[in-house]
């Protein structure tokens, strides 16, 4: 058998020419991306772990001080304006979160005070499992956090200075709620976290907020928050609405303490 | 099967005669259609033929249809997660959905079951130099279309899927690389990257089959790599193939400007693959992704209950990687590394639908039908079992099994 010859063709380079360029230049566009910070975050990068919802959608619209529950029929389940990230739609058991965090938006105008913020979570924690520890953020500020020890919804609330609320350039609070990982990366590699399930809250000005000798402690069993500054919220007419609402703190099992 | 077209007619006239490697593909493909839509009317008793087809399209199948009716869309919000949307289907066969729907004035639903039944009997057609001449060839090219239109994953060949339109741009590739016409080999490659990204790999098996080719002629490999600069062909082929999936990622970096980008003139060209982060997908160590969907529900925490969705993909992407085994113990070079990175790059980003990637790869399904045809008493066993199988996953599969997708 001889050497086969090949003999090349002028067209045959041209075309390699212009089609090499072609993707060339592409390649440089894919590995030279121009977008939004949360899209790089979460698509390029995987530094977030979830995509925020279009502000669009995701408006924050809150009358402060309105209790909000997110269970089907009640106020919070249609109108979906809150979760802005990390969160999905609401079912049977309210707001579920899923990776690392979730936050909440809220945007309302701003009042000279601090604010109270109050909300029932649960999770599947079962007896074995160790205690689940929730941070709060409010605006980028560490509130506090509380610990699920079993999978009974939890009642519980935090104070936000009003220099952290004032620190939100939009006028409101993004509120993130960050959740342990409890167990290693599954088939897809994404971490295994906590599924938060988040079922009523309130954000309310703290002169307006119900006092804290008002809270019930149902189930005779305290939960201690670390860390969250203290002041002491006064009576004032949200309680009733909240209690209307039915969400009011009495209908949870156990109760904050510690109150920050 | 090797019959003219045409032959001579005692009387001196020609007549017509289709061959029937042409005609079994339509036949099998009018009883398989017939059958599944005689198996839902049997258990929905809906007689329409429109509802039929609704529920045949499950899943990809929806995304597929939506492409083509609205193109592609802003801002990722599907999905419980609020992250995904359809950046990650290539557009060729909603495309060629859209197309037909338009000249026929029919809705893109039957437009797209009709082509891709059409675009995997073009394919069954289209595969048939690559069946082995011998005693079982004609065996092997009936299991394989058999295994097409009623087989037990008759349904990405049949719905609004890729897999038809992928599978013939495949067959048609390899016929071409067979009769060493690289060019345009390579303008089908162009084709399949558009349809979808593992297309790219035929730029690989261009390579390797010119290079045996070259090997075939007498020369050296040495030889191959010292003549490569004369290889204008071979350098166009090759260059060819990337350039859908380029297309793809042009259109995508100037559209994702509108709705993801930080306000300049574009956005992310490879969103399609980012994009992938909803449906969980990251790239990674395949071996590493296989050995843990094969351990997952044998892990401490899960019930061992049958089968489990990860341990199905894991085993198809194995079989997947048997298969391009055997390619290679046939010399078949190109084909083997063109299907074992067919199985190797989805398996890199996770193993969910490895069933349906790895019954997309042709060559697999060429060279397992040529083995099953090889013995006539497995063939005749395995016909009826692809038969009785496909009857009873039409339910599974209108169910939305996790295991089918």
């Amino acid at each position: 058998m001889t050497m086969p010859l090949y003999r090349p063709r002028a067209w045959h380079l041209i075309f390699v020419a212009l089609f090499g360029l072609f993707e060339l230049g592409v390649a440089w566009l894919a590995l030279h991306p121009t977008v939004a910070d949360d899209y790089r975050a979460y698509y390029i990068d995987r530094t977030s772990s979830c995509y925020p919802r279009a502000d669009t959608i995701a408006t924050g619209y809150y009358p402060l001080g309105e209790p909000v529950a997110f269970t089907p029929g009640r106020n919070g389940f249609a109108r979906d304006t809150l979760r802005s990230c990390g969160l999905m739609a609401a079912n049977a058991q309210g707001l579920r979160s899923f990776g690392d965090y979730g936050i909440l938006k809220f945007r309302f105008t701003v009042p000279d005070d601090d604010l109270l913020f109050t909300l029932t979570t649960s999770a599947t924690v079962n007896k074995d499992d160790p205690p689940r520890k929730i941070f709060v953020e409010a605006n980028g500020t560490d509130i506090g956090s509380y610990v699920l020890r079993d999978s009974k919804p939890l009642f519980t609330s935090f104070v936000i200075p009003r220099e952290v609320v004032a620190a939100n350039s939009e006028g409101g609070v993004d509120i993130r709620l960050k959740v342990p990982r409890t167990g290693p990366p599954g088939t897809n590699k994404e971490p295994v976290t906590l599924q938060l399930r988040v079922e009523t809250l309130r954000l309310v000005a703290a002169r307006s907020a119900p006092p804290a000798a008002t809270t019930p402690v149902a189930g005779g069993k305290l939960e201690s928050h670390d860390g969250g500054p203290k002041t002491s919220p006064k009576t004032g007419a949200g309680w009733t609405k909240l209690k209307e609402a039915g969400t009011s703190p009495a209908s949870s099992n156990q109760s904050s303490s510690d109150a920050p | 099967m090797t019959e003219m077209l045409a032959e001579s007619a005692p009387e001196g006239r020609r007549r017509w005669h289709i061959p029937d490697y042409i005609l079994l593909p339509f036949y099998l493909m009018a009883i398989g259609v017939l059958l599944r839509y005689a198996v839902y009317v049997r258990s929905s008793s809906n007689w329409g033929f429109g509802e039929y087809l609704r529920a045949m399209c499950v899943y990809d199948c929806n995304a597929y249809e939506r492409l083509s009716l609205n193109g592609y869309e802003g801002r990722p919000a599907g999905f419980d997660k609020g992250d995904a949307n359809n950046w990650a289907f290539f557009p060729v066969f909603s495309i060629l959905s859209w197309a037909l729907s338009k000249l026929s004035n029919t809705s893109v639903l039957i437009a797209g079951s009709v082509l891709g039944n059409l675009l995997s009997v073009a394919a069954a057609i289209v595969s048939w130099p690559l069946f082995d001449n011998g005693e079982s060839r004609k065996r092997a090219y009936f299991l394989f279309c058999f295994f097409l239109f009623l087989g037990p994953l008759s349904f990405y060949f049949t719905t609004p899927y890729t897999e038809s339109l992928f599978l013939l741009f495949t067959m048609a590739g390899f016929v071409l690389l067979k009769q060493r016409d690289y060019v345009t080999a390579g303008v089908t490659g162009a084709l399949m990257s558009a349809t979808r990204s593992t297309g790219l790999l035929f730029a690989a098996a261009l390579f390797i089959q010119a290079l045996q080719d070259h090997v075939r002629d007498g020369g050296k490999v040495s030889g191959f790599f010292r003549t490569l600069w004369r290889r204008t062909d071979l350098m166009l082929a090759i260059v060819l193939v990337p350039v859908g999936l380029c297309c793809f990622a042009l259109y995508m970096y100037f559209h994702t400007g509108l709705s993801v980008g930080n306000g300049g003139p574009g956005g992310d060209a490879l969103a399609f693959v980012h994009i992938q982060r909803a449906w969980g997908r990251a790239f990674q160590n395949p071996f590493g992704n296989l050995w843990l969907a094969l351990t997952q529900q044998f892990k401490p925490g899960f019930t061992f209950n049958g089968v489990g969705t990860d341990l199905a993909f894991g085993i198809a992407a194995i079989l997947g990687m048997v298969l391009s085994g055997v390619l290679a113990w046939r010399r078949q070079w190109a084909m083997a590394l063109f299907c074992l990175g067919g199985v190797l790059l989805p398996l890199s980003t996770n193993t969910y639908s490895m069933v349906r990637f790895v019954a997309g790869l042709g060559p697999l399904l060429v060279v397992a039908a040529m083995m099953l045809a090889h013995w006539k008493w497995l063939y005749y066993l395995v016909l009826p079992a692809l038969l009785i199988l496909d009857v009873l996953l039409v339910q599974t599969w209108i169910g939305r099994s996790y295991y089918m997708m």
